[in-house]
Protein backbone atom coordinates (compact mmCIF):
# COMPACT_ATOMS: atom_id res chain seq x y z
CA UNK A 1 0.00 0.00 0.00
CA UNK A 2 1.68 3.13 -0.76
CA UNK A 3 2.06 6.35 0.65
CA UNK A 4 -0.76 8.56 -1.41
CA UNK A 5 -3.25 5.78 -0.51
CA UNK A 6 -3.73 7.58 3.25
CA UNK A 7 -6.29 10.01 3.67
CA UNK A 8 -5.49 10.73 7.61
CA UNK A 9 -2.13 9.64 9.34
CA UNK A 10 -2.09 10.82 13.16
CA UNK A 11 1.48 10.22 14.87
CA UNK A 12 2.17 10.10 18.73
CA UNK A 13 -1.20 12.10 19.34
CA UNK A 14 -1.94 13.10 22.76
CA UNK A 15 -5.38 15.26 24.25
CA UNK A 16 -5.35 16.21 27.74
CA UNK A 17 -8.21 18.20 29.15
CA UNK A 18 -7.04 19.20 32.68
CA UNK A 19 -3.83 20.85 31.64
CA UNK A 20 -3.30 22.13 35.19
CA UNK A 21 -4.49 20.01 37.39
CA UNK A 22 -2.26 16.96 38.23
CA UNK A 23 -2.79 13.50 37.93
CA UNK A 24 -3.14 14.61 34.81
CA UNK A 25 -6.40 12.92 32.56
CA UNK A 26 -5.84 12.04 28.77
CA UNK A 27 -8.82 11.51 26.36
CA UNK A 28 -6.63 10.12 24.00
CA UNK A 29 -3.22 8.72 24.66
CA UNK A 30 -0.08 8.68 22.61
CA UNK A 31 -1.91 7.50 19.46
CA UNK A 32 -0.87 6.73 16.20
CA UNK A 33 -3.24 5.42 13.56
CA UNK A 34 -3.86 6.17 9.31
CA UNK A 35 -6.73 6.30 7.87
CA UNK A 36 -6.67 4.88 4.38
CA UNK A 37 -8.77 6.41 0.85
CA UNK A 38 -11.92 4.88 0.69
CA UNK A 39 -12.08 2.96 3.61
CA UNK A 40 -14.98 2.59 6.47
CA UNK A 41 -12.60 2.49 9.62
CA UNK A 42 -14.60 1.44 12.64
CA UNK A 43 -13.86 2.75 16.21
CA UNK A 44 -15.56 0.95 19.08
CA UNK A 45 -15.08 1.16 22.87
CA UNK A 46 -17.04 2.48 25.75
CA UNK A 47 -18.53 5.89 26.89
CA UNK A 48 -15.55 8.22 28.11
CA UNK A 49 -12.65 5.86 26.28
CA UNK A 50 -11.91 8.93 24.10
CA UNK A 51 -14.14 7.75 20.57
CA UNK A 52 -15.38 11.02 19.79
CA UNK A 53 -12.31 12.86 21.15
CA UNK A 54 -10.47 11.33 18.50
CA UNK A 55 -12.98 12.18 15.67
CA UNK A 56 -13.02 15.77 16.77
CA UNK A 57 -9.11 15.98 17.11
CA UNK A 58 -9.24 14.48 13.16
CA UNK A 59 -11.48 17.48 12.26
CA UNK A 60 -9.85 19.98 14.18
CA UNK A 61 -12.47 20.87 16.49
CA UNK A 62 -10.22 19.75 19.18
CA UNK A 63 -6.18 20.92 19.42
CA UNK A 64 -4.29 17.86 20.42
CA UNK A 65 -1.69 19.31 23.03
CA UNK A 66 0.42 16.79 21.67
CA UNK A 67 1.51 15.18 18.20
CA UNK A 68 0.83 15.54 14.61
CA UNK A 69 -2.05 15.03 12.40
CA UNK A 70 -1.87 14.87 8.23
CA UNK A 71 -4.50 15.21 5.68
CA UNK A 72 -3.45 14.31 2.28
CA UNK A 73 -0.01 14.52 3.09
CA UNK A 74 -0.27 17.99 4.72
CA UNK A 75 0.58 18.48 8.20
CA UNK A 76 -2.39 20.31 9.63
CA UNK A 77 -1.75 20.29 13.17
CA UNK A 78 -0.90 24.17 13.52
CA UNK A 79 -3.16 25.08 10.61
CA UNK A 80 -5.13 28.34 11.96
CA UNK A 81 -9.04 29.34 11.88
CA UNK A 82 -9.05 30.39 8.23
CA UNK A 83 -6.38 27.90 7.49
CA UNK A 84 -8.71 25.26 8.38
CA UNK A 85 -11.58 26.72 6.84
CA UNK A 86 -10.61 26.60 3.52
CA UNK A 87 -10.01 22.70 3.38
CA UNK A 88 -13.08 21.81 6.20
CA UNK A 89 -15.34 21.81 2.90
CA UNK A 90 -13.70 18.23 2.39
CA UNK A 91 -14.59 16.62 6.09
CA UNK A 92 -17.63 16.80 8.03
CA UNK A 93 -19.40 15.36 10.83
CA UNK A 94 -22.36 13.68 11.62
CA UNK A 95 -22.58 14.54 15.00
CA UNK A 96 -24.07 12.29 18.32
CA UNK A 97 -26.88 13.19 19.61
CA UNK A 98 -28.62 14.34 16.86
CA UNK A 99 -31.74 15.97 18.99
CA UNK A 100 -29.31 18.38 20.35
CA UNK A 101 -27.32 19.03 17.03
CA UNK A 102 -29.53 21.42 15.60
CA UNK A 103 -30.61 25.43 16.34
CA UNK A 104 -34.17 24.39 17.65
CA UNK A 105 -34.75 27.98 15.40
CA UNK A 106 -33.97 26.54 12.15
CA UNK A 107 -35.97 24.84 9.95
CA UNK A 108 -34.62 21.80 7.85
CA UNK A 109 -33.50 24.10 5.20
CA UNK A 110 -31.88 26.16 7.22
CA UNK A 111 -30.11 23.60 8.47
CA UNK A 112 -28.72 22.37 5.22
CA UNK A 113 -27.96 25.32 3.49
CA UNK A 114 -25.64 26.78 6.89
CA UNK A 115 -22.57 24.71 5.03
CA UNK A 116 -23.59 25.52 1.50
CA UNK A 117 -23.72 29.40 2.62
CA UNK A 118 -19.97 29.01 4.26
CA UNK A 119 -18.77 27.63 1.08
CA UNK A 120 -20.45 28.19 -2.39
CA UNK A 121 -21.74 31.83 -4.09
CA UNK A 122 -24.41 30.26 -5.78
CA UNK A 123 -28.31 31.66 -6.27
CA UNK A 124 -30.79 30.66 -3.68
CA UNK A 125 -32.76 28.98 -6.43
CA UNK A 126 -29.61 26.62 -6.93
CA UNK A 127 -29.06 26.01 -2.97
CA UNK A 128 -32.36 25.14 -2.75
CA UNK A 129 -31.98 22.29 -5.45
CA UNK A 130 -28.99 21.10 -4.01
CA UNK A 131 -30.88 20.59 -0.74
CA UNK A 132 -34.35 18.99 -1.85
CA UNK A 133 -31.78 16.60 -3.74
CA UNK A 134 -29.89 15.61 -1.25
CA UNK A 135 -33.03 15.36 0.92
CA UNK A 136 -33.92 12.76 -1.47
CA UNK A 137 -31.29 11.04 -1.51
CA UNK A 138 -31.07 10.37 2.50
CA UNK A 139 -34.86 8.96 1.49
CA UNK A 140 -36.21 11.95 2.28
CA UNK A 141 -38.78 14.81 0.47
CA UNK A 142 -39.06 18.50 -0.53
CA UNK A 143 -42.33 18.75 2.31
CA UNK A 144 -39.31 18.63 5.47
CA UNK A 145 -37.60 21.36 4.04
CA UNK A 146 -39.89 23.78 6.59
CA UNK A 147 -40.07 21.37 9.43
CA UNK A 148 -38.05 21.91 12.36
CA UNK A 149 -35.95 19.90 14.48
CA UNK A 150 -38.40 18.61 16.86
CA UNK A 151 -40.88 18.05 14.52
CA UNK A 152 -39.07 15.05 13.25
CA UNK A 153 -38.51 11.49 14.25
CA UNK A 154 -35.02 10.41 15.59
CA UNK A 155 -34.64 8.27 12.25
CA UNK A 156 -35.41 11.21 10.43
CA UNK A 157 -33.31 14.09 12.25
CA UNK A 158 -30.35 11.19 11.86
CA UNK A 159 -31.18 11.86 8.22
CA UNK A 160 -30.77 15.18 8.02
CA UNK A 161 -27.55 15.37 10.17
CA UNK A 162 -26.45 13.47 7.40
CA UNK A 163 -27.70 15.27 4.74
CA UNK A 164 -25.56 18.50 6.01
CA UNK A 165 -23.11 16.41 6.33
CA UNK A 166 -23.02 15.19 2.53
CA UNK A 167 -24.14 18.21 0.90
CA UNK A 168 -20.62 19.88 0.32
CA UNK A 169 -19.88 16.78 -1.04
CA UNK A 170 -16.54 15.96 1.46
CA UNK A 171 -13.90 13.24 1.10
CA UNK A 172 -14.10 12.48 4.46
CA UNK A 173 -17.06 11.94 7.08
CA UNK A 174 -16.59 11.11 10.73
CA UNK A 175 -19.84 9.69 11.66
CA UNK A 176 -20.22 9.53 15.60
CA UNK A 177 -22.87 7.65 17.13
CA UNK A 178 -24.71 7.67 13.74
CA UNK A 179 -27.07 4.79 14.43
CA UNK A 180 -27.24 4.42 18.04
CA UNK A 181 -30.61 5.27 20.36
CA UNK A 182 -32.37 4.18 17.42
CA UNK A 183 -34.69 0.95 16.06
CA UNK A 184 -33.54 -1.85 13.99
CA UNK A 185 -35.52 -1.23 11.29
CA UNK A 186 -34.43 2.26 10.71
CA UNK A 187 -30.49 1.40 11.53
CA UNK A 188 -30.67 -1.49 9.15
CA UNK A 189 -31.67 1.58 6.72
CA UNK A 190 -29.29 4.04 7.80
CA UNK A 191 -26.79 1.68 7.34
CA UNK A 192 -27.63 1.10 3.99
CA UNK A 193 -27.87 4.36 3.33
CA UNK A 194 -24.74 4.87 4.50
CA UNK A 195 -23.27 2.57 2.21
CA UNK A 196 -25.06 3.83 -0.91
CA UNK A 197 -23.40 7.78 -0.72
CA UNK A 198 -20.36 6.15 0.28
CA UNK A 199 -20.21 4.42 -3.20
CA UNK A 200 -21.37 7.20 -5.02
CA UNK A 201 -19.44 9.94 -3.60
CA UNK A 202 -16.21 7.94 -3.19
CA UNK A 203 -16.10 8.66 0.63
CA UNK A 204 -14.39 7.94 3.45
CA UNK A 205 -15.43 7.16 7.17
CA UNK A 206 -14.54 7.04 10.67
CA UNK A 207 -17.42 5.59 11.94
CA UNK A 208 -17.68 5.76 15.75
CA UNK A 209 -20.13 3.45 17.66
CA UNK A 210 -20.51 0.96 20.59
CA UNK A 211 -22.99 -1.47 18.51
CA UNK A 212 -20.84 -4.50 17.53
CA UNK A 213 -22.83 -5.43 15.02
CA UNK A 214 -23.67 -2.33 13.03
CA UNK A 215 -19.48 -2.28 12.92
CA UNK A 216 -19.05 -5.26 11.63
CA UNK A 217 -21.75 -5.10 9.06
CA UNK A 218 -20.15 -1.88 7.85
CA UNK A 219 -16.52 -1.46 8.49
CA UNK A 220 -13.25 -2.99 6.59
CA UNK A 221 -11.23 -2.12 9.72
CA UNK A 222 -12.20 -1.99 13.50
CA UNK A 223 -10.27 0.35 16.27
CA UNK A 224 -10.52 -0.58 19.50
CA UNK A 225 -9.80 2.11 22.38
CA UNK A 226 -10.12 1.98 25.33
CA UNK A 227 -9.59 5.10 28.11
CA UNK A 228 -7.66 6.43 25.19
CA UNK A 229 -5.59 4.15 24.30
CA UNK A 230 -5.94 1.98 21.23
CA UNK A 231 -6.06 -1.43 22.06
CA UNK A 232 -6.20 -4.03 19.28
CA UNK A 233 -6.77 -3.12 15.26
CA UNK A 234 -8.90 -5.95 13.46
CA UNK A 235 -10.64 -6.67 10.03
CA UNK A 236 -13.57 -7.14 12.01
CA UNK A 237 -14.51 -8.31 15.54
CA UNK A 238 -15.03 -12.18 15.48
CA UNK A 239 -13.30 -15.03 17.34
CA UNK A 240 -9.97 -13.80 16.00
CA UNK A 241 -10.20 -11.00 18.78
CA UNK A 242 -6.93 -11.78 20.80
CA UNK A 243 -7.09 -8.32 23.37
CA UNK A 244 -8.99 -9.07 26.74
CA UNK A 245 -10.73 -5.94 26.91
CA UNK A 246 -11.88 -6.97 23.15
CA UNK A 247 -12.72 -10.55 24.34
CA UNK A 248 -14.73 -9.01 26.88
CA UNK A 249 -16.62 -6.51 24.63
CA UNK A 250 -17.57 -9.22 22.21
CA UNK A 251 -18.60 -11.51 25.41
CA UNK A 252 -20.71 -8.54 26.22
CA UNK A 253 -22.68 -8.32 22.64
CA UNK A 254 -26.51 -9.82 22.85
CA UNK A 255 -27.33 -12.14 20.02
CA UNK A 256 -30.40 -11.85 19.11
CA UNK A 257 -31.20 -15.73 18.80
CA UNK A 258 -32.36 -17.12 22.16
CA UNK A 259 -31.06 -20.44 20.96
CA UNK A 260 -27.43 -18.77 21.38
CA UNK A 261 -27.38 -17.76 25.16
CA UNK A 262 -23.91 -16.84 26.15
CA UNK A 263 -22.77 -18.65 29.45
CA UNK A 264 -20.04 -16.37 30.40
CA UNK A 265 -21.18 -12.96 29.54
CA UNK A 266 -18.55 -10.67 31.93
CA UNK A 267 -14.99 -11.42 30.80
CA UNK A 268 -13.59 -8.75 33.27
CA UNK A 269 -13.52 -7.32 36.42
CA UNK A 270 -15.71 -4.83 37.98
CA UNK A 271 -14.28 -1.59 39.02
CA UNK A 272 -15.12 1.65 39.16
CA UNK A 273 -12.22 2.97 38.82
CA UNK A 274 -11.88 4.33 35.50
CA UNK A 275 -8.79 6.45 35.60
CA UNK A 276 -5.13 5.76 32.94
CA UNK A 277 -3.25 3.58 35.33
CA UNK A 278 0.37 6.06 36.26
CA UNK A 279 2.31 2.67 34.74
CA UNK A 280 1.32 -0.20 32.89
CA UNK A 281 -1.36 -1.71 30.38
CA UNK A 282 -3.89 0.60 30.75
CA UNK A 283 -6.61 -2.24 31.28
CA UNK A 284 -4.89 -3.90 34.02
CA UNK A 285 -7.22 -2.95 36.35
CA UNK A 286 -10.22 -5.02 34.45
CA UNK A 287 -8.05 -7.78 33.01
CA UNK A 288 -8.83 -11.37 33.98
CA UNK A 289 -5.05 -11.85 33.21
CA UNK A 290 -3.35 -9.56 34.92
CA UNK A 291 0.15 -10.14 35.84
CA UNK A 292 3.61 -8.21 37.14
CA UNK A 293 4.78 -7.27 33.88
CA UNK A 294 1.02 -5.96 33.29
CA UNK A 295 1.78 -3.15 36.12
CA UNK A 296 4.66 -1.75 34.82
CA UNK A 297 5.08 -1.82 31.13
CA UNK A 298 2.56 -0.47 28.59
CA UNK A 299 2.64 -3.00 25.99
CA UNK A 300 2.97 -1.54 22.34
CA UNK A 301 0.83 -2.01 19.76
CA UNK A 302 1.91 -4.91 17.51
CA UNK A 303 1.46 -6.88 14.01
CA UNK A 304 0.19 -10.17 14.30
CA UNK A 305 -0.83 -10.24 10.73
CA UNK A 306 -0.44 -6.94 8.07
CA UNK A 307 -4.37 -6.19 9.28
CA UNK A 308 -4.04 -7.90 13.12
CA UNK A 309 -2.71 -5.79 15.64
CA UNK A 310 -2.58 -5.97 19.58
CA UNK A 311 -1.47 -4.22 22.50
CA UNK A 312 -1.23 -7.24 25.25
CA UNK A 313 2.03 -8.59 26.46
CA UNK A 314 0.31 -12.31 26.72
CA UNK A 315 -2.22 -11.88 23.61
CA UNK A 316 -0.56 -15.10 21.84
CA UNK A 317 -1.21 -17.45 25.45
CA UNK A 318 -4.59 -16.79 26.90
CA UNK B 1 -47.63 -24.48 33.08
CA UNK B 2 -49.02 -26.05 35.94
CA UNK B 3 -47.88 -23.31 38.24
CA UNK B 4 -50.11 -20.32 39.37
CA UNK B 5 -48.76 -17.22 37.66
CA UNK B 6 -47.83 -14.44 40.78
CA UNK B 7 -49.07 -11.96 39.06
CA UNK B 8 -52.03 -12.29 36.49
CA UNK B 9 -53.39 -9.49 34.32
CA UNK B 10 -56.69 -9.48 32.74
CA UNK B 11 -57.90 -7.00 29.99
CA UNK B 12 -56.21 -3.81 31.03
CA UNK B 13 -57.11 -0.80 29.25
CA UNK B 14 -55.32 2.41 30.38
CA UNK B 15 -56.72 5.31 28.01
CA UNK B 16 -55.20 9.26 28.00
CA UNK B 17 -58.36 11.88 27.90
CA UNK B 18 -56.50 14.71 26.40
CA UNK B 19 -58.19 17.98 24.99
CA UNK B 20 -59.80 16.94 21.42
CA UNK B 21 -58.65 13.00 21.55
CA UNK B 22 -58.58 10.38 23.72
CA UNK B 23 -54.98 8.23 23.20
CA UNK B 24 -55.69 4.59 23.95
CA UNK B 25 -51.83 3.90 25.42
CA UNK B 26 -53.18 0.30 26.54
CA UNK B 27 -56.14 -1.11 25.48
CA UNK B 28 -57.04 -4.77 26.60
CA UNK B 29 -53.40 -5.91 27.90
CA UNK B 30 -53.77 -9.79 29.18
CA UNK B 31 -50.78 -11.16 30.65
CA UNK B 32 -48.99 -13.94 33.23
CA UNK B 33 -45.95 -13.33 35.23
CA UNK B 34 -44.59 -16.63 37.23
CA UNK B 35 -41.74 -17.13 39.69
CA UNK B 36 -38.46 -18.01 38.68
CA UNK B 37 -38.80 -16.25 35.37
CA UNK B 38 -38.34 -13.64 32.86
CA UNK B 39 -41.23 -12.14 31.19
CA UNK B 40 -40.33 -9.45 28.59
CA UNK B 41 -42.58 -6.98 26.89
CA UNK B 42 -41.22 -5.59 23.76
CA UNK B 43 -42.27 -2.74 21.41
CA UNK B 44 -41.19 0.47 19.25
CA UNK B 45 -41.28 3.25 20.91
CA UNK B 46 -44.69 4.44 21.93
CA UNK B 47 -46.00 1.07 22.03
CA UNK B 48 -47.34 1.55 25.36
CA UNK B 49 -44.56 -0.64 27.15
CA UNK B 50 -43.97 2.19 30.04
CA UNK B 51 -47.65 2.89 30.64
CA UNK B 52 -48.43 -0.61 30.94
CA UNK B 53 -46.10 -1.12 33.81
CA UNK B 54 -46.76 1.99 35.10
CA UNK B 55 -50.50 0.90 35.49
CA UNK B 56 -49.78 -2.19 37.22
CA UNK B 57 -48.70 -0.33 40.01
CA UNK B 58 -50.91 2.47 39.51
CA UNK B 59 -48.70 5.32 39.07
CA UNK B 60 -50.42 6.66 36.01
CA UNK B 61 -50.62 10.52 36.42
CA UNK B 62 -53.34 12.80 34.50
CA UNK B 63 -54.75 12.60 32.14
CA UNK B 64 -53.76 9.45 31.75
CA UNK B 65 -56.67 7.09 33.64
CA UNK B 66 -57.35 3.14 33.94
CA UNK B 67 -60.23 2.44 32.75
CA UNK B 68 -61.06 -1.10 33.05
CA UNK B 69 -59.26 -4.48 33.58
CA UNK B 70 -58.24 -6.55 36.44
CA UNK B 71 -54.85 -7.23 38.20
CA UNK B 72 -54.40 -10.33 40.42
CA UNK B 73 -51.84 -10.17 42.92
CA UNK B 74 -51.59 -13.51 44.93
CA UNK B 75 -55.27 -14.14 44.91
CA UNK B 76 -56.08 -10.38 45.07
CA UNK B 77 -57.57 -8.02 42.73
CA UNK B 78 -55.12 -4.91 43.50
CA UNK B 79 -57.30 -2.86 41.16
CA UNK B 80 -60.02 -3.15 44.50
CA UNK B 81 -57.41 -1.23 47.12
CA UNK B 82 -57.49 1.80 48.31
CA UNK B 83 -54.40 4.20 47.98
CA UNK B 84 -53.40 3.23 51.69
CA UNK B 85 -53.10 -0.41 50.89
CA UNK B 86 -51.54 0.03 47.53
CA UNK B 87 -48.67 1.87 49.09
CA UNK B 88 -47.91 -1.63 50.94
CA UNK B 89 -47.66 -3.73 47.82
CA UNK B 90 -45.13 -0.78 45.87
CA UNK B 91 -41.71 -1.76 46.37
CA UNK B 92 -42.70 -4.30 48.74
CA UNK B 93 -44.42 -6.93 46.93
CA UNK B 94 -44.02 -5.32 43.44
CA UNK B 95 -40.99 -3.04 42.97
CA UNK B 96 -39.91 -1.00 39.48
CA UNK B 97 -36.54 -0.24 38.26
CA UNK B 98 -37.20 3.18 36.33
CA UNK B 99 -36.05 4.13 33.04
CA UNK B 100 -33.21 6.45 33.11
CA UNK B 101 -32.11 6.16 36.45
CA UNK B 102 -30.44 9.71 36.97
CA UNK B 103 -33.51 11.55 36.14
CA UNK B 104 -36.11 9.38 38.09
CA UNK B 105 -33.88 9.90 41.56
CA UNK B 106 -34.13 13.40 43.48
CA UNK B 107 -31.36 15.04 42.32
CA UNK B 108 -30.98 16.83 46.16
CA UNK B 109 -31.25 13.93 48.19
CA UNK B 110 -28.11 11.83 48.34
CA UNK B 111 -28.17 8.03 47.60
CA UNK B 112 -28.51 7.04 51.61
CA UNK B 113 -31.58 9.08 51.78
CA UNK B 114 -33.33 7.07 48.72
CA UNK B 115 -32.49 3.51 50.26
CA UNK B 116 -33.86 5.02 53.89
CA UNK B 117 -37.26 6.20 52.27
CA UNK B 118 -37.73 2.59 51.48
CA UNK B 119 -36.52 1.12 55.15
CA UNK B 120 -39.19 3.28 56.47
CA UNK B 121 -41.85 2.91 54.15
CA UNK B 122 -42.02 -1.03 54.79
CA UNK B 123 -39.87 -1.62 57.77
CA UNK B 124 -40.73 1.27 60.43
CA UNK B 125 -39.25 -0.74 63.50
CA UNK B 126 -35.89 -1.31 62.57
CA UNK B 127 -32.63 0.89 64.14
CA UNK B 128 -30.82 3.33 62.25
CA UNK B 129 -28.36 1.34 62.54
CA UNK B 130 -29.99 -1.58 61.20
CA UNK B 131 -31.03 0.45 58.56
CA UNK B 132 -27.47 1.14 57.44
CA UNK B 133 -26.19 -2.07 57.69
CA UNK B 134 -29.04 -3.11 55.24
CA UNK B 135 -28.46 -0.66 52.69
CA UNK B 136 -24.84 -2.06 52.71
CA UNK B 137 -25.66 -5.13 52.23
CA UNK B 138 -28.16 -4.56 49.45
CA UNK B 139 -25.55 -2.74 47.67
CA UNK B 140 -22.86 -4.83 47.58
CA UNK B 141 -25.08 -7.44 46.02
CA UNK B 142 -25.36 -5.47 43.35
CA UNK B 143 -22.41 -5.49 42.96
CA UNK B 144 -21.32 -2.10 44.65
CA UNK B 145 -18.10 -1.32 46.45
CA UNK B 146 -17.50 1.39 48.66
CA UNK B 147 -21.06 1.41 49.35
CA UNK B 148 -20.36 4.24 52.45
CA UNK B 149 -19.34 6.75 50.07
CA UNK B 150 -21.65 5.63 47.33
CA UNK B 151 -24.46 6.39 50.20
CA UNK B 152 -22.84 9.59 50.80
CA UNK B 153 -23.31 10.29 46.90
CA UNK B 154 -26.07 12.73 45.22
CA UNK B 155 -27.17 10.85 41.93
CA UNK B 156 -25.58 13.20 39.40
CA UNK B 157 -22.02 12.21 41.04
CA UNK B 158 -22.31 8.63 39.91
CA UNK B 159 -21.33 6.82 36.88
CA UNK B 160 -24.65 5.87 34.39
CA UNK B 161 -23.84 2.09 35.48
CA UNK B 162 -23.60 3.13 39.54
CA UNK B 163 -26.89 5.04 39.27
CA UNK B 164 -28.22 2.04 37.21
CA UNK B 165 -27.11 -0.17 40.08
CA UNK B 166 -28.54 1.89 43.25
CA UNK B 167 -31.85 2.01 41.16
CA UNK B 168 -31.90 -2.04 41.20
CA UNK B 169 -30.76 -1.57 44.88
CA UNK B 170 -33.90 0.33 45.68
CA UNK B 171 -35.94 -1.85 43.82
CA UNK B 172 -34.77 -4.75 45.91
CA UNK B 173 -34.65 -3.07 49.18
CA UNK B 174 -38.01 -4.31 50.11
CA UNK B 175 -37.60 -8.07 48.89
CA UNK B 176 -40.66 -8.25 46.29
CA UNK B 177 -41.56 -11.02 44.84
CA UNK B 178 -41.83 -9.08 41.34
CA UNK B 179 -39.58 -6.84 40.27
CA UNK B 180 -40.65 -4.30 37.08
CA UNK B 181 -37.32 -3.56 34.95
CA UNK B 182 -38.19 -0.64 32.51
CA UNK B 183 -35.47 -0.37 29.62
CA UNK B 184 -33.00 -1.42 32.52
CA UNK B 185 -29.89 -1.40 30.24
CA UNK B 186 -30.84 0.84 27.22
CA UNK B 187 -28.06 3.93 27.51
CA UNK B 188 -25.16 1.72 29.29
CA UNK B 189 -22.25 0.42 28.07
CA UNK B 190 -22.49 -3.42 26.76
CA UNK B 191 -19.41 -4.28 29.92
CA UNK B 192 -21.78 -2.59 32.08
CA UNK B 193 -24.88 -4.00 30.51
CA UNK B 194 -23.25 -7.82 30.78
CA UNK B 195 -23.20 -7.27 34.34
CA UNK B 196 -26.53 -5.59 35.37
CA UNK B 197 -28.39 -8.66 33.39
CA UNK B 198 -26.08 -11.03 34.89
CA UNK B 199 -27.47 -9.61 38.30
CA UNK B 200 -30.82 -9.86 37.06
CA UNK B 201 -29.77 -13.54 35.77
CA UNK B 202 -28.69 -14.27 39.60
CA UNK B 203 -32.42 -12.55 41.08
CA UNK B 204 -34.65 -14.79 38.40
CA UNK B 205 -32.36 -17.97 39.68
CA UNK B 206 -32.91 -17.22 43.18
CA UNK B 207 -36.90 -17.29 42.48
CA UNK B 208 -37.88 -13.48 41.47
CA UNK B 209 -40.28 -13.07 39.10
CA UNK B 210 -38.81 -10.31 36.83
CA UNK B 211 -40.76 -8.36 33.82
CA UNK B 212 -38.55 -6.98 31.52
CA UNK B 213 -39.51 -4.14 29.56
CA UNK B 214 -37.36 -3.54 26.38
CA UNK B 215 -36.78 -2.57 22.76
CA UNK B 216 -33.81 -4.41 22.08
CA UNK B 217 -34.19 -7.90 20.88
CA UNK B 218 -30.98 -8.32 21.94
CA UNK B 219 -31.49 -8.80 25.53
CA UNK B 220 -34.87 -10.22 25.07
CA UNK B 221 -33.64 -13.54 23.05
CA UNK B 222 -30.31 -13.76 25.76
CA UNK B 223 -32.68 -13.37 29.12
CA UNK B 224 -36.19 -13.67 28.30
CA UNK B 225 -38.02 -17.06 28.90
CA UNK B 226 -41.74 -15.60 28.01
CA UNK B 227 -42.16 -12.87 25.63
CA UNK B 228 -45.16 -10.61 24.71
CA UNK B 229 -45.23 -8.55 21.86
CA UNK B 230 -46.83 -5.22 22.13
CA UNK B 231 -48.15 -2.73 19.62
CA UNK B 232 -50.20 0.34 19.84
CA UNK B 233 -51.37 -0.79 23.24
CA UNK B 234 -52.29 -4.03 22.33
CA UNK B 235 -50.65 -7.83 22.29
CA UNK B 236 -50.21 -8.93 19.12
CA UNK B 237 -47.84 -11.85 19.65
CA UNK B 238 -46.66 -14.00 22.44
CA UNK B 239 -45.31 -17.46 23.64
CA UNK B 240 -42.00 -18.85 24.77
CA UNK B 241 -38.93 -16.98 24.06
CA UNK B 242 -38.32 -19.66 21.21
CA UNK B 243 -42.24 -19.13 20.25
CA UNK B 244 -41.79 -15.70 19.11
CA UNK B 245 -38.21 -16.05 17.61
CA UNK B 246 -38.54 -18.79 15.76
CA UNK B 247 -42.36 -19.06 14.88
CA UNK B 248 -43.65 -15.27 14.92
CA UNK B 249 -47.42 -15.34 13.89
CA UNK B 250 -47.85 -11.82 13.89
CA UNK B 251 -46.61 -9.84 10.90
CA UNK B 252 -45.27 -6.98 13.39
CA UNK B 253 -43.16 -9.50 14.92
CA UNK B 254 -41.93 -10.79 11.97
CA UNK B 255 -40.84 -7.26 10.70
CA UNK B 256 -39.37 -6.75 14.02
CA UNK B 257 -37.54 -10.06 13.53
CA UNK B 258 -36.50 -9.40 9.62
CA UNK B 259 -34.80 -6.03 10.93
CA UNK B 260 -32.17 -7.94 12.85
CA UNK B 261 -28.49 -8.06 11.54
Amino acid sequence: MGESMNLFEIKNIYKCYNKKEKPKIYAVYNTNLTIRKGEILGLVGESGCGKSTLGKLLLKLEQPSRGRIMFNQRDITDYSFNQMRKIRNSMQMIFQGNANAFNPYFTVEQIISEPLNNYSHESKEKKREKIISMLEQVGLNQTYLTRYGHEMSGGQRQRVGIARALILHPEFVVCDEAVSSIDYAMKNQILTLLTDLKQQFGLTYLFISHDIAAVNKLCDRVVVMYLGNIVEIIPTINSNVQHPYTKALLAATLIPNPRKREKNRVLFKDTEELKIPEKGCVFQNRCLYTREVCQTEQPALAPKTSEHYIACHFYHNH
Amino acid sequence: MAEQPVLSIKNLKTYFYLEERVVKAVDGVSLDVYKGRITAIVGGSGSGKSVMSLSILDLVDNPGKIIGGEIWLNGVNIRDLREKQLLKIRGKEISMIFQEPISSMNPVLKVKSHLFEVIRTHKRAISNKEAVRLCRDVLVRVGLRNTDQIMESYPFELSGGMCQRVMVALGLLAQPQILIADEPTSSLDLTTQAAILEELMRLKNAGMAIVLITHDLGVVAQMADDVYVLKDGKIVDSGTVYDVFESPRHEYTKALLAAIF
